[in-house]
């Protein structure tokens, strides 16, 4: 019996585990970063979270909370020489990767599944026309995102604009606190009365409880505002970023990691998670065209290295 | 806190009003409704001495249709043992709506709940006569006699608490006599396994079903002396606004008993007048401060498909309640008092759920990994540490059955804060084997039983014992007693290749139960698709995002799926100095360019099939480009005016024969049809 279900177990490790975690996450639905089966992680749990949310399938209405993005096909950027393709996105469970399997027989599109390790699989379909991946989707009963990556990168606010909280710079006694140097590009230790006397600057500041980001725009003006986006605006005007145009390859300094919504945009140009190249300590996204760069560059206000 | 106490006490104070009211009124009935009781008697009550003699011979009135053993030898005083057989329809809703395991989550695995059951909801100041006129007296209709009676054995009078009226002394001395017990347990083992199956089947099981089953007895008895139901009144501020039911409902150990198989829903004949939901389970929480050294107690409500995620109880007033997850609610801090554990507890909500926790004599504690504190079970499970709770005088009792069972010598909780008078609590409770037989039927759930433990491995685990369809659990069961028969939701199952055990529909979505009789039993349940139900609905998950009037601030992104507020679809396309989106054949859109990048967006209802993208008045300053999807949808004669718009926009770009760019030949057909319509909109207008 109990080589049975060491069987059965073992039936599902067939499968990937990253693939049951999704399937798992599609079931509840909802939940907190705590009651993530642990048997299905493969990796951090925070870890696997942030790359499920940058690969459109979760979202995470908090720092520790996540909840399941409804399905979609999400149209891949077309260029010239590709076809046309889409990747599912969101919530998958054996039903809906059935119906687009069988949508896909009915249109003659292709339906092609490729292991990620510890990731949840790609599952690319690819069609002669676009008018085609439309009609999979709807035989599939799901939405169609045309060039999805494009269309979420122009809906999103310049750096200049990311959402911020308006407060005031923290008083009183701090354990730490630092700048970041956009030259630099890393943190260097500061003061408080260097903050206070600065007209602009990003500090993370260490009360006595937690740690705080604090964006200085002007001398009167500070807000809180999410550490990735504050780094950028630091660095804005840098000419930081490079573009392979042959490759397709947007790469940017780790250190200037962008945004989830900004990441998750240049992930979905093929679907894949960014490359880390760890001599140069840089991120690439794959499959950046033209359009998709100038468009990356005006969004995060870095130039062409 | 102090609030909370003073309503217990003003709850207290009208409680009594109303029982010595009843009292009197019962005074002058009495010769009239002891007639009425030996007809009407609740299930777990004894019988009285001074019934009829036709009452030995077996004279039973099967209340409820259908599923009677007619063949087994029924008297007056099992007629009335069993509560819940009275109502085998109502067991069968019950039991279709899934209650199986739900009350003792995550500590119970036996999966006889019992707990939940159907309640007659009493408004706060009507007497208990008043609320309880209803149908024809319900006899009994099971078949085993033997088994009711000893079931019969843990109820009232067993509680410890007092009986005034001397004739009720009278019937418990009856009730009680050992000799009558043990030959109920003699005739139970011999009896035929049909007759048993019979009995122990319409006595239902865990399940709600039994709840059902006693509310509809209580629904159609008359009234009882009201000094009957001090033993069995619950807590002063649960009693005072919920049911006080003619025969409040008591936990029955039914391990190892053949469950009935859920009937169809058509054939339930049991809504309560309230709603057709049946009552969900209410179970215990027992918080033990060992610094302060204080014992304190909490209502958990269950939280089963189709109740609200808010409710209002009616608890001497309204208390809102949230839900705590999609399983159970917050906890109800509740005084523990000296009757509140010692009949059931019933609570209403507003807007018609209902819980209930039947009586029982000894409360089970254990610890829940998804819980915290330790939370009440139907039973013991070998290995495990569990506290009890349960009177004093029973205290021997209960040591005596832990010594039985191997289980270490217990720890009392004397002198600590919070514990009422007469009660005592006790930790350490880990049997390490059967006890073997218990003759007090209500000390049976201190038995572990045999050592059959059904286990599910394997499948991908949603929640606890809740498993994503396409992967049900492998089920095993160790060791599993000799003749001993298995069932999966009432189907004989057998065990595969693997020796696995499967039956019919076992992985089928919806609630299964795995019986092992005689054994335990477990359920558990497989949760459908949600891809082929209701799906994934889209939401705005960054809603932090600056809004404003422009389109592209006006998208909701939920994933890698981007929609208007109404729906629309987000269209964006880098800039040219002027863009219209246009549909194959309707709508046309300008798309509004960023300031503060190289872009422009549009939200369309319609899908848009075409852009035309102009930076001058030159035919090599412009250019249609094909998006690739073509509605199929016809223009009715109605979008015409409407259609204006567009016809324009294509007759111009037509007319300056800009390239249509990135077509196919269906992108091309299309176009040639919008042009063609166009002109033909166009001519019409003027």
């Amino acid at each position: 019996m109990a080589q049975s279900c060491a069987q059965g177990a073992q039936a599902q490790t067939a499968v990937p585990m990253s693939d049951l975690l999704l399937e798992w996450m599609s079931f509840r639905c909802k939940g907190r970063l705590n009651e993530l089966s642990a048997e299905l992680m493969a990796g951090p749990p925070r870890r696997m979270l942030d790359d499920l949310s940058m690969l459109g399938h979760i979202e995470m209405p908090s720092a520790s909370s996540w909840q399941i993005a409804a399905p979609v096909l999400a149209g891949l950027p077309r260029d010239e020489s590709q076809v046309d393709a889409a990747i599912l996105c969101g919530a998958r469970t054996p039903a809906l990767t059935g119906r687009v399997a069988s949508a896909c027989g009915t249109v003659g599109a292709q339906l092609n599944i490729t292991p990620v390790p510890n990731r949840p699989s790609r599952i690319c379909i690819t069609a002669p026309s676009l008018s085609l991946l439309a009609d999979v989707a709807q035989f599939a009963c799901i939405p169609f995102q045309r060039n999805a990556a494009y269309t979420l990168l122009a809906c999103l606010p310049g750096i200049r604009n990311w959402p911020r909280q308006p407060c005031t710079m923290v008083g009183g006694r701090v354990e730490t606190v630092r700048r970041f140097s956009a030259s630099k590009r890393q943190w260097i230790e500061s003061s408080l009365g260097e903050a206070n006397a600065a007209s602009r600057g990003f500090f993370r500041i260490k009360r006595d409880y937690d740690w705080v980001s604090i964006l200085k725009s002007s001398l009167s003006d500070c807000a809180y505002i999410e550490d990735r986006a504050g780094r950028l605006y630091m660095a804005s005007k840098l000419r930081l970023a490079s573009w392979d145009g042959a490759a397709g390859s947007f790469s940017l300094p780790i250190e200037l990691y962008p945004p989830m919504l900004i990441a998750r945009a240049l992930a979905l140009c093929t679907g894949l998670l960014p490359q880390f190249d760890r001599p140069a300590r840089r991120i690439s996204f794959r499959g950046v065209g033209g359009s998709m760069q100038r468009l990356a560059l005006a969004i995060t206000g870095l130039r062409l290295a | 806190m102090r609030w909370l106490g003073s309503l217990l006490i003003f709850a207290s104070a009208v409680a009594l009003a109303a029982l010595a009211g009843l009292r009197a009124r019962r005074a002058q009935r009495a010769p009239v409704r002891r007639q009425k009781e030996t007809e009407t008697r609740p299930s777990d009550w004894p019988a009285s001495p001074h019934e009829d003699a036709s009452a030995e011979s077996g004279k039973g009135e099967p209340q409820n249709t259908a599923q009677e053993a007619p063949s087994v030898p029924q008297n007056r005083r099992t007629d009335t043992v069993e509560v819940s057989p009275a109502a085998p329809n109502a067991a069968s809703s019950t039991a279709n709506k899934g209650f199986t395991a739900e009350p003792e989550r995550g500590a119970d695995d036996q999966g006889n709940a019992g707990n939940a059951t159907t309640e007659l909801d009493i408004p706060a100041d009507a007497e208990p006569s008043d609320a309880l006129q209803t149908a024809p007296p319900a006899s009994a209709e099971t078949g085993n006699p033997i088994a009711d009676d000893a079931f019969g054995d843990a109820t009232e009078g067993e509680c410890g608490t007092a009986k005034t009226d001397p004739q009720l002394a009278l019937l418990e001395a009856s009730a009680r006599d050992p000799q009558q017990t043990g030959e109920a347990d003699a005739q139970m083992d011999a009896a035929p396994a049909d007759q048993q199956a019979d009995a122990t089947e319409r006595a239902a099981d865990g399940n709600a079903d039994s709840s059902a089953a006693e509310e509809r007895e209580a629904e159609r008895g008359e009234v009882e002396p009201a000094d009957t139901y001090e033993a069995m009144t619950v807590g002063p501020a649960l009693a005072h606004n919920n049911a006080r039911s003619r025969r409040p409902t008591t936990y029955r150990d039914r391990r190892g008993m053949r469950r009935t198989p859920p009937r169809p829903a058509a054939s339930v004949q049991n809504t309560s007048p309230l709603t057709d939901i049946p009552p969900a389970a209410a179970s215990l929480r027992l918080a033990l401060h060992a610094i302060r050294r204080t014992v304190s107690l909490s209502l958990v409500l269950s939280r089963p498909e189709g109740f609200p995620e808010q409710i209002t109880l009616l608890l001497d007033g309204r208390a809102d309640v949230g839900a705590y997850d999609e399983s159970r609610y917050d906890d109800i801090d509740v005084a523990w008092t000296s009757n509140l554990l010692v009949g059931e507890l019933r609570l209403n909500s507003a807007d018609g759920f209902r819980w209930i926790r039947s009586a029982r004599r000894v409360h089970i504690f254990t610890a829940d990994p998804s819980e915290p504190g330790l939370v009440s079970v139907s039973a013991v499970h070998a290995g495990a540490d569990h506290t009890l709770i349960c009177r004093v005088e029973d205290v021997a009792a209960v040591r005596a059955i832990a010594q039985q069972g191997g289980s270490p010598e217990l720890v009392p909780y004397d002198h600590w804060q919070g514990i009422p008078e007469g009660w005592s609590v006790l930790s350490g409770y880990k049997p390490a084997q059967a006890t073997g037989p218990i003759a007090d039927a209500s000390f049976r759930p201190l038995d572990p039983g045999a050592d059959t433990d059904i286990m599910l491995g394997g499948g991908l685990a949603i929640r606890p014992r809740i498993f994503a369809e396409g992967h049900p659990p492998c089920i095993e069961i160790r060791p599993l007693p000799e003749n001993a028969t298995v069932t999966i939701g009432g189907q004989p199952a057998l065990q595969n290749a693997g020796g696995a055990w499967e039956a019919p529909g076992w992985d089928a979505p919806g609630q299964h139960t795995v019986d092992v009789v005689p054994g335990p039993s477990l359920s558990y349940e497989i949760a459908a698709d949600p891809g082929n139900g209701e799906g994934w609905p889209f939401w705005n998950a960054h809603e932090e995002l600056p809004g404003g009037r422009s389109s592209w601030s006006r998208a909701g992104i939920c994933g890698a799926m981007l929609q208007g507020a109404a729906g629309e679809i987000v269209l964006a396309c880098e800039a040219q100095s002027t863009m219209i989106a246009l549909g194959a054949s309707r709508g046309a859109v300008p798309l509004e360019r960023r300031s503060d990048a190289n872009v422009s967006v549009a939200l369309v209802v319609e899908p848009p099939a075409f852009v035309v993208a102009t930076s001058g008045p030159r035919r090599r300053q412009g250019r249609v480009i094909w998006l690739g999807e073509a509605s199929d949808q016809a223009a009715s004669a109605a979008d015409d005016h409407s259609d204006l718009a567009w016809a324009d926009a294509v007759y111009r770009a037509a007319v300056r024969r800009l390239p249509l760019v990135g077509a196919d030949r269906a992108g091309e057909a299309a176009w040639r049809r919008a042009v063609l319509r166009a002109r033909k909109l166009r001519r019409r207008c003027r």
